[in-house]
């Protein structure tokens, strides 16, 4: 028994390169189901135990304003479990540091003692103390991105008035895990721009004229809740104050956003580790076959010894099991520091609190037994082999291996190549099967590496389509309240301001059947200039005579263009009015219903009014822009285009880039082992014949052509199959990715097309680099005195 | 008879030493040898005498390590692998006890691809037939067996019209019969061709088709015999 693990060793060490190779793509696979495997239990248990933790409510709804009383109503609808009436209101915000105005979410905080919902997690300070109603919670991404602390002041506009509040400290909140303002024309955060600040409620409902009173409600079910049948209760309740319409959870943006984005990570975790151990599986059958084939006679001669099968079968996936043992340690390392890096930067991006990662057993666990099976999977068919062997027969030398004339050569097409090109075409054609896995594992590398840069040509698109093509002002400003028109000179007039372009939103459901739709009506001006109404195909859209849907509302209210719909006005008069639907747009981000804003106006039975403008404005003169908007009272707030784009560079591409990174560089991994051992084994198997040819005098070059030109050309079938298998896998990403905020556009670069066949090129010749040094070293006498 | 054409191989106290860790290995030592040109040589010697040593030295697979070896103008002294592959292309051929053939081509594309590099090479199916294979020219290597394997490794050899043949065992796994056949080839090739053919060999026997007959013994020269008369391989019994 020692003398066979002898040989084990032996035989390891002698196949140290292709081992090491598929150790290599194992220690890939190994971590990156670590990795992500824990990331996503890790996100969704920290999703689970924030949203618990905090009391995250399950309905949500705004009235104008209705009697604090109106809440124990709401409480006794059956199913409802906690109620919290709340003040919440945007207002203009003066931050130091910071020359525009910026927008901050004004919300309630419980009176001392009260369990609120959407409890909010002390970040640093401390609560607002009793009796001081300056003093406020800043939430933590809007206090970081400006450098703000506990005890800097800012100034916020109350009925009017500038007031100074004080930061108390800073504060996360389920509700805002994804920041974004209300009735944004963008779907990216900036957290320089908008915050939300939490203060007392009794000081901001008497600043708000709401003393007694609320105007928004949140609450949480009881076990057994009937979702909708509380809905359509709150609603009835609430619309005679101006209830704007309830909405559960799974329409909240933050939650909507944070939820899809963990959903994915589970597809992910299967996904891409399954890719890296099913290659590992690839590589260790082709070792270990090439193995057991040229060690007939030996496993004969134990066999003869007596030596039971068990044993020799155990001896074989002994050797399977060395670069399988080997890559768990390096392979859960590495994903263990990814899982943490990931962890990490994810729980940053989410602000989940208490966010200490701890690897979790029960994942490396699974993967030692993922791994393993692998392993195992990739060593079955080579020790069946080794137990079906009759030693009689094993003792019979290999033989030159069976050729019989292929379909090729009956097509003729084989004696009209060249004999090199012959001997490749046949010996592809004699094992098929192990041609199509190698050119499948290829195209894997080069599709995982263009999917991994299609995602950097996606944000690129988007951020061209939202920033350059949709959005052309360079400043929007937000009014508290609907001006009237007029308000269009009284902006042109302040310095700078070269154009000016009107919009009006209003809070909407919409219904068509019985199904029903929240969302806002953006009245926009008939030219629109400034801020455009794009598809994906670039193309501009307006609403003329009627509703223009974006697609995907379009698709959850299940109309066409012609279709009428019912539009209840959640604001003013709150009429209900049949509209058609004009047409429909293929939006990449956002969703939403458009319509003229002389329409808006006409259903909201008012005179035409505007609730934010559109900027284009004239560089030099932003500074004295900024200071006379901060003055004008009417303005909640100011959004500068290059802020939102600088947010959004920050936020998207650095979270994501380094998970980007290390899949491309793990997709390099997979071509090089896969070409690697390829090439190993083609040389192996073909090692004595070509040593013959060096023999009669061919030279190195020569020979090198004739056992790397089958890899070549692998390599050549592979890469439009790649480019295939990539554009797939990227078009599984958009699908994935595609949520009701935003889509991404299936637009892979030419760049990215170069680039991933160029690595899995260069993967190559370097692999074809270390056979040729392995061929240079090929010690002709050598192999030619032994038979095998 | 073979014309002489003067001496073509000429070695001069040619040593070999292998390394074995700490201890040297003397495969040759201080061996002298000449070979005509046309002259049918047999290389006779026990087990572990430095036969496929020398082989080797003389067909450029391996140089010595000290002594003097010359084919014609070519120095094969110098360890310079482009040169001694240049050596081998244009002038010899080897066959081995195994055939090492390339199993994805046929018997008549396996002699083909030799032809390729060769500057004046005979028709494969002309070589075929010297070795009596014109009916199996389409066949596979592992639809041969294993004498007319070895035959195609002959022809594959001799297609390029080498100046030298050298045959380490070409019998070695061959039955009688077999073996008889591939013998005749050898005596044919250096006949009709004027090939100089030198064959390493374990049976003392095969030594009557030979010119001269060299036995080697620990690495050295014992013994050179000139036979009077050839034999032809019909007439050895073993
Ligand atoms: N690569 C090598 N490394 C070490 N020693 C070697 C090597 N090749 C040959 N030898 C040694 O050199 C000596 C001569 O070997 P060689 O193969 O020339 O013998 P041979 O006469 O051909 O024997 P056989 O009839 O058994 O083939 C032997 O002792 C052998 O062990
Ligand atoms: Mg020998």
């Amino acid at each position: 028994m020692s003398a066979l693990r002898r040989k084990l060793y032996r035989d390891a060490w002698r196949h140290r390169g292709p081992l090491s190779a598929i150790a290599v793509v194992m220690t890939c696979g190994v971590a990156l189901f670590i990795a992500l495997r824990s990331m996503h239990g890790y996100l969704r248990e920290r999703q689970a135990a924030y949203y618990a933790d905090s009391r995250f409510a399950d309905l949500f709804v705004r009235v104008t304003r209705a009697p604090r009383g109106l809440a124990a109503r709401v409480r006794a609808i059956p199913g409802v479990g906690a109620v919290e009436a709340r003040v919440v209101s945007a207002s203009r915000m003066d931050v130091p540091g910071l020359d525009e105005p910026a927008t901050a979410l004004l919300v309630s905080l419980p009176e001392p003692g009260q369990p609120g919902l959407n409890t909010v997690v002390l970040r640093a300070g401390q609560l607002p103390a009793a009796g001081r109603p300056d003093q406020v919670l800043a939430s933590e991404a809007f206090a970081r991105a400006n450098g703000l602390g506990p005890g800097d002041s800012l100034a916020v506009i109350l009925r009017g008035r500038w007031e100074r509040v004080q930061i108390a400290g800073t504060a996360i909140s389920p509700e805002f895990i994804y920041e974004i303002p209300p009735g944004a024309a963008s779907v990216f955060p900036d957290n320089r721009h908008f915050g939300v600040i939490w203060m007392p409620a009794a000081g901001l409902a008497a600043a708000l004229d709401l003393t007694g009173a609320f105007n928004d409600l949140v609450l949480r079910f009881a076990p057994g809740a009937i979702p909708l049948d509380i809905v359509e209760r709150v609603d009835a309740l609430l619309a005679p104050y101006g209830g704007t319409g309830a909405y559960l959870r799974a329409d909240q943006v933050s939650h909507q956003f944070v939820d899809s984005e963990i959903a994915e990570t589970r597809v992910t975790s299967i996904f891409l580790p399954g890719v890296f151990l099913g290659v590992t599986a690839f590589l260790l059958n082709l070792v270990l076959s090439r193995l057991v084939a040229t060690e007939r006679e030996q496993i004969a001669v134990l066999k003869a010894f007596g030596f039971r099968d068990g044993v020799i079968a155990r001896h074989y996936l002994a050797f399977a099991a060395i670069p399988v043992g080997v890559a768990t340690i390096p392979g859960g390392a590495l994903g263990l520091w990814l899982a943490g890096q990931f962890a990490a930067i994810y729980a940053r991006f989410y602000q989940f609190p208490n966010a200490a990662w701890h690897a979790d057993p029960a994942v490396l666990l699974l993967a030692v037994g993922v791994s393993g099976g692998a392993g195992l999977l990739g060593a079955l068919g080579a020790v069946r082999r080794v137990v079906r062997l009759p030693p009689a027969e094993a003792m019979r030398p290999e033989g030159p291996a069976t050729y019989r004339p292929g379909f090729l050569d009956r097509a003729g097409v084989v004696n009209r190549v060249p004999l090199a090109v012959r001997s490749i075409a046949r010996s592809l054609q004699r094992m098929p099967l192990r041609a199509l896995l190698t050119v499948t594992g290829l195209a894997l590398a080069i599709g995982l590496t263009l999917a991994g840069l299609f995602m950097f040509d996606a944000i690129d698109y988007l951020k061209r389509l939202q920033f350059e093509v949709a959005s052309r002002q360079d400043a929007s400003v937000a009014f508290d309240i609907p001006l009237a028109l007029g308000v269009r000179d009284e902006l042109a007039r302040l310095p700078g301001v070269r154009q000016v372009e009107l919009r009006r939103d209003v809070p909407v459901r919409l219904r068509h059947g019985n199904r029903t739709v929240r969302t806002g009506l953006q009245g926009v001006e008939p030219g629109a200039e400034l801020q455009r109404i794009v598809d994906d195909a670039e193309h501009v859209h307006r609403p003329r005579g009627g509703l223009l849907l974006t697609a995907t509302l379009a698709d959850r209210l299940g109309v066409r263009p012609g279709d009428l719909i019912e539009v209840d006005l959640l604001e003013g008069h709150r009429r209900s009015v049949t509209l058609p639907v004009s047409g429909t747009v293929r939006q990449m981000l956002g969703h939403g219903v458009y319509a003229e804003l002389a329409l808006v106006a006409e259903l909201a039975d008012e005179a035409p009014a505007a609730t934010s403008a559109l900027l284009r404005v004239d560089p030099r003169y932003r500074d004295a822009l900024n200071q006379r908007l901060r003055a004008l009272p009417a303005v909640a707030g100011v959004g500068w285009l290059d802020a939102t784009l600088a947010g959004f560079e920050k936020t998207i591409a650095e979270s994501f880039r380094i998970s980007l990174v290390t899949l491309v560089l793990f997709a390099v991994i997979i071509a090089g082992g896969v070409v690697y051992n390829a090439g190993r084994i083609t040389l192996a198997e073909r090692g004595r014949e070509l040593a013959s040819l060096r023999v009669l005098g061919f030279t190195r070059g020569e020979v090198a052509r004739m056992l790397l030109g089958e890899q070549g050309l692998l390599l050549a079938c592979a890469i439009p199959l790649g480019l295939v298998v990539g554009t797939a896998l990227a078009w599984l990403v958009v699908t994935r990715f595609s949520s009701d905020l935003f889509r991404l556009p299936l637009v892979v670069s030419a760049w990215s097309r170069v680039f991933a066949v160029g690595v899995v090129l260069i993967a190559g010749v370097v692999s074809g680099l270390l056979v040729w040094r392995r061929l240079a070293r090929l010690d002709l006498v050598a192999v030619l005195k032994t038979r095998e | 008879m073979a014309t002489s054409v003067g001496v073509v191989f000429q070695a001069t106290g040619l040593s070999k030493r292998y390394r074995m860790g700490e201890i040297d290995v003397w495969a040759l030592r201080g061996v002298d040898l000449e070979l005509q040109g046309g002259e049918f040589v047999v290389l006779l010697g026990p087990s572990g005498s430095g036969k496929s040593t020398l082989l080797n030295i003389l067909g450029g697979l391996d140089v010595p390590t000290s002594g003097t070896v010359r084919f014609l103008d070519h120095d094969l002294t110098v360890d310079d692998d482009a040169e001694l592959t240049r050596f081998r292309r244009e002038h010899v051929g080897f066959v081995f006890q195994f055939y090492n053939l390339i199993p994805s081509l046929t018997a008549l594309e396996n002699v083909a691809l030799v032809t390729e590099i060769a500057e004046r090479p005979l028709d494969p199916v002309e070589a075929l037939r010297l070795v009596g294979l014109e009916a199996r020219l389409h066949h596979f290597p592992a639809q041969l067996s294993g004498g007319e394997q070895q035959r195609v490794a002959i022809a594959r050899a001799v297609a390029k019209r080498p100046d030298v043949l050298l045959c380490d065992e070409p019998t070695g796994a061959l039955d009688y019969e077999t073996g008889l056949m591939v013998l005749q080839v050898l005596e044919k090739v250096n006949r009709e061709l004027g090939t100089t053919v030198a064959v390493i060999t374990h049976n003392a026997a095969i030594a009557g088709m030979a010119d001269r007959v060299i036995r080697l013994r620990s690495g050295q020269v014992v013994d050179v015999t000139r036979n009077a008369r050839r034999l032809a391989p019909t007439e050895l019994s073993w």
